[in-house]
């Protein structure tokens, strides 16, 4: 009904002029009344356009007939100045219809097209904001719906043939909030794409592609190099956006095309990074390998050489020394294993983490424990100077906890000069408990903090030889954040020296 | 330590070897098998006073073995296993063996944790009064405990703990053993009760309870009573 406003408009248009006309009739000659009618024929003209116009002349004319000319109150109808009359009526609504139509059609020409490069422009912008493939056609089918205000499938390649990835449907209305997201479509759609693959597939060459079918339009999704995927448009009952032969939606799948391929590109760049990362650990593992092992292999070798081709010219104190020697050259090989195996176990993702409410300090003083215990007595250089005093549950592994702060532990003992103390403090808030271990050793400079929980990664020291296995640190983070903490390094921590770790993590009550 | 019959049981034959070496220089006999089979061959043929059982063999589940041997045996079973194995170590332990030792191993640890597990098994045949170590003396009989010349009162379940683990000296003594002695069944009960007596306990028996040095925990696996230079009457 909406169609009949402007007749409805241009009727009151009349009547308005018809007032005026009564009320001005009596002081200005009733041939010039005509100018009034002709005025709001003119203005129904210029808002209405032609039609209108027409129909308002026609309705003026009437109207000055009847009130206005004698005889009054009839329609009476001389041939010659009435004819006039309705001609110039006719003619000024013609006329000025016709200019006012054509005035009117260009400034909707320049919304469509403003509303045109609106709808690119938000497409393009969104298509640009995601780097996944599936985000993608989800978008780029949403940016379909809402410009066709019907519903839009996307199909993406999957090898020869193509999946469905993406559809969203508008419920007709304009603006942001009618688009909604849609679940797979219906059999007929699917088999409707697969089809129209299929003759793209075929149509190599140039051979036109022919889109449109009764309910679905179709629209390959394709950069320079070959079709990627299929977009299908299927009509909506309500509603009118752009009318699905309109440049838009090819200029839309375009954009999407390359949004997807760029994603596409991205993804290769990232698996070749990741490739390149692991050529590069690869590398680390071998040359760490073949020192962390032949080191304190050789070492051992060599003692145990001497002692059985020299023992006899050996003093017993010198065989003691050779065979201590030997004891913590095997703790290192052996050490050096075990942080292997953690290693792959965490890489692999085979830790089992079996999270219940822990004793901090319990785990402390056992991991403390260990660090003192007689066999690693020929490696630990530092000592273990004080164990906090509050009580503390956390949520963790008991056992991966206690590995994870027997590490931290060993490695600060490692670089700790000789004598010099290693503290362990305990600082807990109402949801997170930090374990911090603090040596006295030569720190890290500030570039490297993050660095230390890499792989491999060593500090550089003047001592002659490193023992660590470049893994504590390493293993320690990966444990502590299976069982959801942090750990991080801070340093120097006083007098330009020391290094801090820090462990946090949930703290748990008693039920 | 009178002469003992030790069997060694593990398929590895350096370590066979230099166990065998070391436990002759230490004044035992000993015997070994390989695999499952022979160990159950040996226990029956002689008279083994204790076992070091290597919880990886190739026939058989080490666990198994222990379970099997402890149907009609009560002889002191000490466990080599890795570190990691956390789950194996406890599974081993509930099944009934003494005590467990990580490998890589000193000689000097394992030596000293068969002489507890042997002192133990000795002593157990005769009823003890009491128990005494590092300035720890308790009266089963009366129920006393007096730590560094000090009476302490304890609780009947802080006691019973503490009796427990005295009468496993040095040995490691599971959670699920613990709880099923003290509340009858291990089943479904929440360590975090145990977590609590043992705190309690520590409080009391402890020097500084923050570095316990009577009462240590094998994290994951259970509790352990100290019992280095262990003097009893």
């Amino acid at each position: 009904m909406l169609a009949a406003v402007p007749y409805l408009w241009s009727t009151a248009a009349i009547a308005t002029a018809t007032a005026v006309s009564w009320a001005l009739r009596g002081l200005i000659a009733d041939e010039s009344l005509s100018m009034v009618f002709l005025s709001a024929v003119l203005v129904s003209c210029v808002i209405h356009g032609r039609n209108v116009g027409i129909v308002s002349a026609i309705l003026a004319f009437v109207s000055y007939n009847v009130l206005f000319l004698e005889p009054r109150f009839r329609f009476s109808f001389e041939p010659v100045s009435d004819t006039l009359t309705l001609v110039v009526f006719l003619a000024v609504a013609l006329l000025t219809g016709g200019l006012a139509g054509r005035v009117r059609d260009q400034a909707m020409a320049t919304a469509a097209r403003a509303s045109t490069m609106t709808v690119l422009f938000h497409a393009s912008r969104v298509l640009a904001t995601s780097a996944d493939r599936k985000e993608i056609a989800a978008m780029l089918a949403e940016e379909v719906a809402r410009a066709t205000r019907g519903t839009a499938h996307v199909f993406v390649r999957t090898g020869e043939g193509i999946a469905w990835t993406g559809s969203a449907a508008s419920d007709g209305a304009p603006g942001e909030t009618s688009v909604r997201a849609e679940s797979e479509p219906g059999s007929d759609v699917i088999a409707f794409a697969e089809h129209m693959w299929t003759r793209i597939g075929s149509a190599e060459g140039g051979v036109p592609f022919a889109p449109f079918h009764e309910r679905f339009a179709t629209y390959p999704l394709g950069t320079m190099r070959q079709p990627i995927g299929l977009l299908v448009c299927q009509r909506s009952s309500v509603g009118r956006g752009f009318a699905l032969d309109d440049e838009t939606i090819p200029i839309l799948c375009e954009l999407g095309a390359i949004a997807m391929e760029r994603a596409y590109l991205m993804q290769e760049m990232t698996k070749a990074q990741v490739l390149a990362e692991s050529d590069k650990l690869r590398t680390a593992l071998l040359s760490s390998i073949s020192h962390d092992f032949r080191t304190p292999l050789s070492g051992i070798l060599a003692s145990v050489t001497a002692l059985l081709e020299q023992g006899e010219h050996f003093s017993a104190q010198t065989a003691r020394e050779l065979l201590g020697d030997i004891r913590d050259q095997a703790e290192r090989t052996n050490r050096y294993v075990a942080n292997l195996l953690d290693m792959i176990k965490l890489e692999a993702g085979a830790i089992g983490v079996k999270l219940e409410p822990t004793d901090a300090i319990d785990i402390i003083s056992a991991a403390a424990r260990r660090c003192k215990a007689p066999a690693a007595r020929g490696l630990t250089r530092g000592w273990l100077r004080s164990i906090p005093d509050k009580s503390c549950l956390v949520e963790a592994d008991p056992v991966l906890l206690e590995q994870a702060i027997y590490n931290v532990l060993d490695n600060a003992m490692l670089y700790s000069p000789g004598g010099s103390a290693v503290e362990v403090s305990l600082h807990a808030s109402l949801h997170v408990a930090e374990i911090v271990i603090v040596d006295e050793g030569p720190g890290i400079p500030s570039e490297d903090l993050e660095r230390v929980f890499d792989k491999f990664y060593r500090v550089s020291t003047n001592r002659p030889t490193a023992q660590g296995t470049g893994l504590g640190l390493s293993i320690s983070r990966g444990l502590v954040e299976a069982m959801g903490g942090t750990v991080r390094a801070t340093s120097p921590v006083k007098d330009e020296r020391g290094t801090a770790i820090h462990i946090c993590l949930k703290r748990v009550y008693e039920t | 330590m009178p002469q003992c019959n030790v069997l060694i049981v593990d398929d590895e034959t350096q370590i066979v070897k230099t166990l065998r070496l070391s436990l002759s220089a230490a004044g035992h006999n000993v015997l070994t098998a390989a695999n499952a089979a022979e160990t159950l061959d040996v226990l029956r043929r002689e008279s083994v006073d204790a076992m070091i059982l290597d919880l990886g063999l190739p026939d058989r589940d080490g666990k198994e073995v222990i379970a099997e041997v402890r149907q009609w045996s009560d002889l002191p079973i000490i466990v080599l296993s890795a570190r990691h194995l956390e789950g194996e170590k406890i599974a081993a332990l509930d099944a009934g063996a003494s005590d467990y030792i990580n490998k890589p191993f000193s000689m000097g640890e394992l030596l000293a944790r068969l002489r507890v597990a042997l002192r133990l098994h000795h002593r157990r045949s005769a009823t003890t009064l009491a128990y005494r170590t590092h300035g720890l003396a308790i009266d089963f009989a009366a129920r006393q405990v007096v730590v560094r010349g000090k009476e302490v009162h304890l609780t009947p379940k802080e006691f019973d703990l503490l009796r427990v683990l005295s009468q496993h000296a040095g040995q490691v003594v599971t959670r699920n053993q613990l709880l099923s002695f003290l509340w009858g069944t291990g089943e479904g009960r929440d360590s975090q009760v145990l977590r609590v007596l043992v705190g309690q306990l520590r409080q009391k028996i402890e020097s500084d309870p923050r570095v316990p040095t009577l009462l240590l925990t094998e994290p994951g696996v259970g509790y352990r009573l100290n019992a280095d230079g262990e003097e009893t009457d």
